[in-house]
């Protein structure tokens, strides 16, 4: 009950559309009583008495009551159908919208396939019931009360006989209704599943086809197929079960209406003129009762969709900016870590614990560690993808908590590992973080980024389009976009979480020069594995299973027997492999 | 605004297509029985519902006005036969025609699904994944109301459309005659939208799939949007996409919904027809009154299949643009298939030569310009250049995933083109740049590699690239459950399970394609050492920019501008001065630099 009265919700601010729509209905319903009218008059009195002028008459009374019967119909229809559009507009907006708040570890754990089906299919099917099962509904109810008044006014009696069956009827709908709710709302699960396979599906094809896997897919793909379709005719045999029947029960009401209003005619306590004129009002009455079925069935759709796109709606923002927060001051890059701890919301292990440590104004960190020991979590703290779970972060002596969440990220310009690209021009790439900016600003950043060298050999330059993932571009000329991307930011703080891991060396060695200069007045945190970047590095903070184990200037680590110290010996054991490689060249 | 867009757009100019329509119906073939059976179903649920009035008119008639009531009883009870007779004709029917449409549903997700996983990948660049999800979902379930619903419903309301002419040509073929020439009319009026419905459906697709693709990247892309404080942009684009959507929708209904009205119209112009020469016909004498009021309750009658026709036709221009855009799917040829004669690619020794071959993505592109490469059997080879040189289309050759455009990829004197792409592919062992992590756990996502493979050599398989430690160190082990994005894990992690994954593959050619960058220096030695134990007897080639690890490398290709500019060991191309020497030089002068500092 929740469920609708919230869905009703979503047609109050379109009362007027409404409300016309129902004008429509009103004027198409009432003028149905007309035409049967004219015709009785022109076929009692026009035609017998063969008066020509007044069956013309009639006839233009005809066409015009048709006329306006059509100009109704259009209203009803197109107020229908715009209602219908205009709330799928607002769910569908709010939805964007929202999912535009929700916080990163949302994202992590909802399968994208699963959040396109809600937004795509749940929707729609909650929209379609809003406008046109709603118009529909109100016609039904209209055409039900009206004619069970004109029979009860004819022959209470006998309308209550011929409608004998009909709480029986009500029990059958209302049954069908309880079974028929879990079904649909199966359905809608056992598609979201198959959506979900078949996105994973293209997103890794690569993958499928590096390892020859496409039988197995395809196998995957029909059992989840196969499950949908079997859900699906359960639900067909609920249908087929209940439907028939219920026309069946409501067509019964005629048979006892002839049996019993046929005898009281020859008994003789009733007119004949009555009973043909209860037997045509008694059809009006059961074509609605008879859809009722149907209209229940798409109202349990709707019903079982709902609540899933609620569920994206009531989803609340974790990350989102404090009633007294306030836009954050031009930053001076003084950044302090005070006893920071963090955890994933379903994670055993805290991800980050008691990390505390400080970055002077205009300093470059290089952050070290192996593989999962919480690089990427901590420098994403700083934009706020996550919150801490203990500990404070500050700005320049300020908790960015306190910072609106914009002002805060429009001066942090960042690269992240996983390099991703919208399909619009490199051009719009580039400028996505300020969509005003000038191609030389552009440029400029390309060339900091040192991208500007490809995109020019490019035939259509910056204007050349790229694909979703940016599939056209190879892993290292990825990264360079989204490199000058981040940098035309002009940041108070860079970071860069292995933002050149798929550049070539020579390139990244053009990258880094540039860097020397863009990285001069800023603070710049680089996630980094190669020595020849660290080596720049004011400080250095190596990273162990979430904690910091080593801090300090790359020289002054150097020199102490640590995990600085193994990582940097690995890389110097180079003489040794050398020796190796020559060894092997005999071969 | 993005290309696809525009190609999605461009689509528009989409006809009515007879062929499309008999491709369409061709999915009830299979259930041409079925449907035959239903359809006997439905002309007996016809037959009744025509011989109702008949009935009904006898009850009146002879039971009632003739006061017996026996036959009263009697006809009552044939009348609750008959009912009964069509309650479970239409609960058969229900059932019959809605396990059709879905099993046609079934079947079309199912042909389509396994032909999109036949397309190269050429199909799959530059297209958004969700463009690809909405004509298998959405315009796949247009398609199936149509084929269901619509197809049956139009041989039943034409079977009542030609009872009613017949009856009505019987009554009186002047009415009757005068009342059919209005039918033109109608025609006119349906060929003059008709062109103007289809091709706006078209384009309410084509906005639909507008904003599929933008919610999917939107979802794919949220960190990118929102580190980039884009939300309001991102927002008004959107506003944009539905507008247009919203806009073309209702351009399309406003036209459509005009059906009605006219409808309604023409039936009342017939009944004034009907009226004028009916009375003409009575003052005359040869026509009662009775015969009029027949004729003009079939008059209404006649109407009504009319106007199921015109949703059928609509449903069926709704499904005729999807099928446009399904069987655009369905008729793209994979670029990279087995030939017909291709044979089983035997156990490969590991010998890979490629002879004088270009390769261009697009047309009058030229990536590699007649590269020649030899590689003997276990030999570990180094890929080595600039971004953008064709390191990776070297690879993508190699792995068949594209064709050359000239020239010849041969492994153990096998031309690729020879062999069935799955003898071969099955034998090799890829790690591209992006990892993919499938939903499931662990073990299955290393299990890929080898389906059913043991427990003992998924853990092998783990243990040797290093992967073990940090899975056991996860809560459930093994067990963990990933998730597509693979984000229960960090990249360095993903990566060591797609090694691991190749590794159980046990391939006889190895290919890494830039997927070490993300691990870590400490890790990656331990990676090498392993490899180095396991590359024994293989053939591997590797596309890895740092230079300590192809120094390990038997052979190195130093590639520039798609051609092989210097081969040989790293001793040898050191030696020689050239570009490895500046590539290799300029990596270490840091590492110099440092030592030197302290």
């Amino acid at each position: 009950m929740a469920t609708a009265r919230r869905l009703v919700k979503y047609i109050t601010p379109h009362w007027l559309k409404a409300l016309l729509m129902l004008l429509g209905l009103l004027g198409f319903m009432g003028l149905e009583m007309v035409p049967p009218l004219l015709l009785r008059e022109a076929v009692d009195n026009a035609i017998p008495n063969q008066s020509m002028p007044l069956v013309l008459a009639l006839a233009g009374g005809y066409i015009a009551v048709a006329l306006l019967r059509g100009g109704f119909s259009y209203l009803q229809w197109y107020c229908s159908e715009s209602l219908g559009q205009s709330i799928s507009y607002d769910l569908q907006m709010s939805l964007h919208n929202h999912l535009q708040l929700l916080h990163d570890e949302y994202f992590r754990k909802q399968k994208t396939g699963d959040i396109m089906s809600r937004v795509t299919g749940d929707m729609q099917s909650v929209t379609h019931v809003l406008s046109w099962g709603l118009m529909l509904f109100t016609q039904n109810c209209l055409t039900l009360i009206g004619a069970l008044i004109v029979l009860l006014r004819l022959n209470w009696r006998l309308t209550l006989i011929s409608l004998a069956a009909f709480p029986v009827m009500f029990v059958i709908v209302m049954r069908y209704d309880k079974v028929i709710r879990p079904m649909w709302q199966q359905v809608r699960q056992e598609m979201a599943k198959l959506t979900t396979v078949l996105q994973e599906n293209v997103s890794g094809v690569r993958t499928v086809k590096a390892f020859a896997r496409e039988e197995y897919e395809i196998n995957k793909f029909d059992q989840q197929n196969r499950v949908y379709l079997k859900t699906n005719l359960k639900r067909v045999t609920a249908e087929s079960n209940a439907l028939p029947l219920i026309d069946f029960i409501s067509g019964l009401s005629i048979i006892v209406l002839l049996a019993v209003g046929g005898r009281q005619v020859i008994l003789g306590s009733l007119t004949l003129g009555t009973l043909v004129a209860f037997q045509s009002y008694i059809w009006k009455l059961i074509w609605p009762v008879r859809s009722m079925g149907w209209l229940i069935n798409s109202l349990e759709q709707a019903l079982a969709a709902a609540p899933r796109l609620f569920a994206i709606l009531d989803t609340p923002s974790q990350i989102c900016d404090q009633p007294h927060s306030f836009p954050a001051p031009a930053f001076r890059g003084q950044i302090d870590f005070v006893d920071v701890s963090f955890q994933f919301d379903d994670g055993a292990h805290p991800v980050l614990h008691d990390v505390s440590f400080s970055i002077a104004p205009g300093q470059i960190v290089a952050i070290i560690g192996g593989t999962g020991s919480g690089k990427s979590t901590l420098v994403g703290l700083i934009p706020r993808f996550f919150d801490p779970t203990a500990g404070t972060i500050y700005i320049d002596g300020q908790d960015i908590r306190q910072f609106t969440l914009e002002s805060l990220r429009k001066q942090i310009g960042m690269v992240l590992q996983d390099t991703f690209l919208f399909s619009a021009s490199i051009r719009d790439n580039i400028a996505y973080g300020r969509p005003d900016a000038t191609d030389a600003e552009i440029i400029r950043a390309a060339k900091m980024a040192q991208a500007h060298e490809f995109i020019s050999q490019l035939e259509q330059g910056y204007d050349t389009p790229i694909g979703e993932r940016g599939v056209g571009l190879s892993g290292g000329q990825k990264q360079r976009v989204a490199l000058a991307r981040a940098l035309l930011m002009d940041p108070a703080i860079l970071i860069l979480d292995e933002a050149t891991s798929s550049v070539d060396s020579h390139t990244e060695n053009l990258i880094q020069a540039a860097l020397d200069e863009v990285m001069v007045g800023r603070t710049s945190i680089i996630i980094a594995k190669r020595l020849s970047t660290i080596q720049r590095a004011d400080l250095v903070l190596v990273l162990e299973e979430g904690a910091i184990v080593e801090a300090g200037h790359p020289a002054e680590l150097l020199n102490q027997d640590g995990t600085f110290q193994r990582i940097y010996r690995s890389q110097m054991a180079d003489p040794t492999a050398e020796a190796n490689t020559a060894r092997g060249e005999g071969r | 605004m993005s290309i696809y867009d525009q190609d999605e757009m461009e689509q528009q100019h989409e006809q009515f297509d007879r062929k499309k329509l008999v491709r369409m119906l061709g999915y009830l073939r299979p259930h041409l029985p079925r449907l035959l059976l239903d359809l006997s179903l439905m002309l007996t649920v016809t037959a009744i519902n025509l011989g109702e009035p008949v009935l009904t008119m006898m009850i009146i008639d002879k039971a009632i006005k003739g006061k017996d009531l026996p036959l009263l009883y009697q006809l009552i009870t044939i009348f609750l036969g008959l009912r009964i007779v069509m309650w479970l004709c239409n609960r058969w029917h229900t059932r019959l025609l809605n396990r059709t449409g879905q099993e046609v549903l079934y079947e079309m997700r199912r042909e389509l699904f396994n032909h999109i996983q036949c397309l190269s990948f050429d199909f799959y660049d530059g297209r958004p994944v969700g463009k690809i999800m909405a004509r298998v979902t959405n315009d796949v379930n247009a398609i199936g109301q149509f084929v269901n619903g619509s197809v049956i419903q139009l041989f039943t309301q034409s079977l009542s459309l030609v009872g009613i002419i017949v009856v009505m040509l019987s009554m009186h073929w002047k009415l009757a005659l005068l009342c059919f020439s209005l039918l033109p009319l109608l025609l006119l009026f349906l060929a003059t939208i008709e062109n103007k419905l289809e091709n706006g459906w078209l384009r309410v697709r084509a906005a639909e799939s507008s904003i599929n693709a933008h919610l999917n990247e939107t979802i794919t892309g949220m960190q990118v949007i929102q580190l980039f404080s884009r939300q309001d942009l991102n927002t008004q684009k959107f506003h944009r996409l539905i507008r247009q959507k919203i806009d073309e929708y209702m351009g399309v209904v406003k036209l459509e919904i005009f059906f009605w009205p006219v409808i309604e119209l023409l039936g009342a112009v017939g009944t004034g027809l009907v009226l004028w020469y009916g009375t003409r016909e009575f003052m005359a004498g040869t026509l009662t009154v009775g015969a009029i009021w027949a004729f003009l309750q079939y008059l209404d009658r006649f109407w009504q299949p009319l106007s199921a026709f015109s949703s059928i036709y609509s449903q069926m221009l709704s499904a005729m643009a999807s099928s446009h855009r399904v069987f655009e799917f369905l008729d793209t040829e994979p670029k990279v298939i087995d030939a017909p004669d291709a044979i089983t690619m035997p156990e490969i020794v590991g010998h890979v030569e490629f002879e004088n071959v270009s390769f261009g993505y697009q047309e009058g592109q030229c990536v590699l310009d007649k590269v020649s490469l030899q590689v003997q059997p276990g030999q570990t080879v180094a890929l080595v250049g600039p971004t953008g040189a064709g390191k990776s289309t070297i690879i993508n050759l190699l792995a068949r995933f594209y064709d050359p455009t000239a020239g010849s990829v041969r492994v153990d004197g096998y031309d690729l083109r020879d062999v069935t792409l799955k003898s071969y592919r099955s034998q090799l062992g890829i790690v591209l740049q992006d990892t993919f992590i499938f939903s499931g756990t662990i073990k299955e996502n290393i299990e890929y590699g080898r389906l059913g493979a043991e427990m003992d050599d998924i853990i092998a398989a783990a243990k040797a690239v290093n992967a073990h430690d940090f899975i056991m160190r996860m809560s459930d082990g093994y067990e963990t459950v990933t998730e597509e994005r693979g984000s229960t894990l960090s990249t360095g992690q993903r990566q060591l399970i797609a090694f691991a994954r190749a590794l159980l593959a046990n391939p006889r050619i190895l290919i890494l394609d830039e997927a070490t960058s993300s691990i870590d220096t400490e890790t990656e030695q331990l990676i090498q050492q392993a490899m180095r134990r396991l590359l024994q007897g293989r053939t591997a080639f590797v596309i890895a920019h740092r230079l300590s690890t192809i120094r390990n490398a038997d052979l190195i290709f130093v590639i520039d501008d798609g051609r092989i500019i210097e081969h040989g060991s790293h001793w040898e191309l050191m030696q020689k001065q050239g570009k490895y020497y500046e590539l290799y030089t300029t990596q270490h002068q840091h590492l110099a630099d440092m030592v030197s500092a302290n």
